[in-house]
């Protein structure tokens, strides 16, 4: 075990070699640079190849290359350059690159706060392609947990040939905190299985497994396009069966496999009444504000998610079904809060909690405040006549 | 009712609040840092604009013997502000803090019954002099951080700053009960 005092964004770099990476192109931009200084440094020395890029669409295109070259490859970047990535990332989807990318949030739109945390990429995260599409997004929440979902990251990509997005954010990137770490990661196996390039690179009878990615330049004459093509890579844009098997295997690549990618934790009373959803930073002072709440007897649980994408809703349902008030403390303006509305009932009492900017966190004692007014209410309105 | 009883976290703050090029952010990471090593677990945040000097920069560390649940502090056990930038950045949480040490030329909204000013930016190098003070109220670390100075960039002028704001942190502690607790609540991390 090694256990090191580290930025998140230098655990993500350090988990990045850990899980194998050997190709890192990547544009500089505050609050990801540190991910990509550490690279710079590091990587050559462990045998792998680091490229500043002329821009972040470069540096996208050449990481899809390398991840089909058979080589474990990333990019960081933070809101802005994410926004220029979305193309690369529609055609990683498209051509199966099992690539990660990393986006540490600061708050936007456009160029926004440069040094100041939010989580507001949540939604495009998830939709910022166009056609239909689903990658992997996971949320950590401090620099171990930046740590520990990087590996997981390339686990998933290689395992499943899909894009996976580590959306980190400014709080957990720039935060340093003592980071436990194996002695040695297993490097992620490709999900494929064994090297049987007979089979069809595009195409899979088992919905849940993903085709084999023989290597480029290994002997073996493939055409790889973003635009749709049948299983052994040849393009169709006229047929609807082509495309409508390709997306659909596409989707359920990753949704068959929900159970692996999905990712959550729960912290509290069983059946709780208040139940907080929280993910990334901001499930630390929900995770305060739970233990506070529960000192003075309320019944209050955490929901905190690992994985915003896909969004498990029967596992989420399973948890608000019992509350009767849940409360989405969010670095945004309200974005997971529409997970929670879409599985609550009627009778669930669904409160956001958003601030975003100045770097200001949500304090533990502002959600332990909401939930003993909304209580208050909720109990009220039950003791009307 | 709750099943589950809730176990108690004990989480220390210490907080040092600036202006961009003062070294407020190296200041936190050396203290954390050698928090870290003797043994603590540390979480340290900043907060700071896109300038490379000037702008309001306000960075702290948390102290536990357990893995810290929470690096969002509402308020903090120990503050040394340097300069006006940084607690205008973060008043609420400053002014709401268990013990606030200012510097007396570069500091102006503190109300100034709450505050106890001193020279800190005349006294030297103004980090190094505001990691002194800290130290005092945790001598158990003064080792591990002045290994860690003697790292940087002109170690020479930096231990002599250092060493003053030990003077001037134990000076205080001497003078003000209040300080005391927190000193005693900050020692207590680090010793057993």
């Amino acid at each position: 075990m090694r256990v090191e005092f580290l930025s998140g964004n230098e655990a993500v770099a350090k988990a990045a070699l850990d899980a194998g990476l050997k190709f890192y192109a990547g544009y500089p931009i505050t609050p990801s640079s540190e991910i990509m200084h550490y690279l710079a440094r590091e990587l050559p020395k462990n045998g792998g190849m680091f490229i500043q890029s002329e821009d972040e669409l470069a540096a996208i295109n050449m990481v899809v290359g390398a991840a089909l070259a058979g080589v474990k490859s990333m990019t960081a970047t933070s809101g802005p350059g994410f926004s220029l990535m979305q193309e690369g990332l529609g055609y990683a989807v498209m051509v199966e690159a099992p690539i990660v990318i990393v986006n540490v949030m600061r708050a936007g739109p456009g160029t926004g706060q440069a040094t100041k945390a939010a989580q507001g990429d949540v939604m495009q995260a998830r939709w910022g392609r166009h056609g239909d599409q689903v990658v992997v997004v996971l949320a950590p929440s401090s620099p171990q947990e930046a740590y520990d979902l990087t590996v997981k990251a390339f686990e998933i990509a290689w395992g499943l040939r899909v894009p996976v997005v580590v959306l980190s954010d400014e709080f957990v990137g720039h935060g340093r905190e003592v980071v436990e770490m194996p002695d040695k990661v297993k490097e992620p196996e490709p999900g494929w299985g064994s090297e049987d390039y007979s089979k069809p690179p595009f195409g899979s009878d088992d919905p849940r497994k993903p085709p084999p990615l023989p290597p480029l330049g290994e002997g073996y004459d493939l055409l790889i396009t973003g635009s749709t093509h049948d299983e052994w890579g040849y393009r169709d844009v006229h047929s609807f069966e082509t495309h409508f098997k390709l997306v659909k295997r596409l989707k359920e690549k990753v949704l068959g496999n929900i159970e692996k990618v999905f990712m959550y934790e729960y912290f509290g009373d069983d059946e709780a009444d208040i139940l907080i959803v929280a993910y990334g930073s901001m499930s630390r002072p929900a995770r305060t504000a739970v233990r506070r709440l529960q000192a003075v007897g309320f019944s209050v649980g955490l929901l905190r998610l690992k994985t915003l994408w896909p969004m498990n809703y029967d596992a989420l349902r399973s948890y608000v079904k019992d509350a009767r008030v849940v409360i989405v403390p969010e670095l945004n303006l309200g974005q997971v809060v529409y997970d929670v509305r879409i599985v609550a009932s009627n009778d669930t009492v669904v409160v956001p909690i958003n601030k975003v900017g100045g770097g200001v966190p949500i304090y533990a004692c502002e959600i332990v405040e909401k939930a003993q007014k909304v209580w208050g209410e909720v109990l009220e309105e039950a003791l009307q006549p | 009712m709750s099943k589950n009883t809730h176990t108690q976290v004990q989480e220390h703050t210490i907080a040092i609040a600036g202006r961009g090029g003062q070294g407020v952010v190296l200041a936190a990471t050396l203290l954390a840092r050698a928090a870290f090593k003797k043994g603590l677990y540390v979480a340290q945040l900043q907060s700071y604009g896109a300038e490379v000097r000037g702008g309001a920069v306000v960075a702290y560390v948390v102290l536990s013997k357990q893995p810290i649940e929470n690096p969002y502090p509402e308020n903090y056990d120990l503050v040394v502000a340097l300069h006006e930038a940084g607690v205008a950045r973060r008043r609420n949480e400053i002014l709401s803090s268990k013990a606030i040490i200012a510097d007396e030329d570069l500091v102006r909204s503190i109300p100034k019954d709450n505050v106890i000013w001193v020279k800190i930016v005349k006294s030297g190098t103004p980090n190094m002099v505001a990691l002194g003070i800290i130290t005092a109220f945790i001598p158990a670390i003064t080792e591990e951080l002045r290994k860690e100075i003697s790292k940087l960039w002109n170690a020479e002028e930096n231990l002599r700053s250092f060493d003053t704001g030990i003077r001037i942190g134990v000076e205080l502690l001497g003078k003000y009960t209040k300080l005391k607790d927190v000193a005693e609540s900050l020692t207590k991390l680090v010793s057993s």
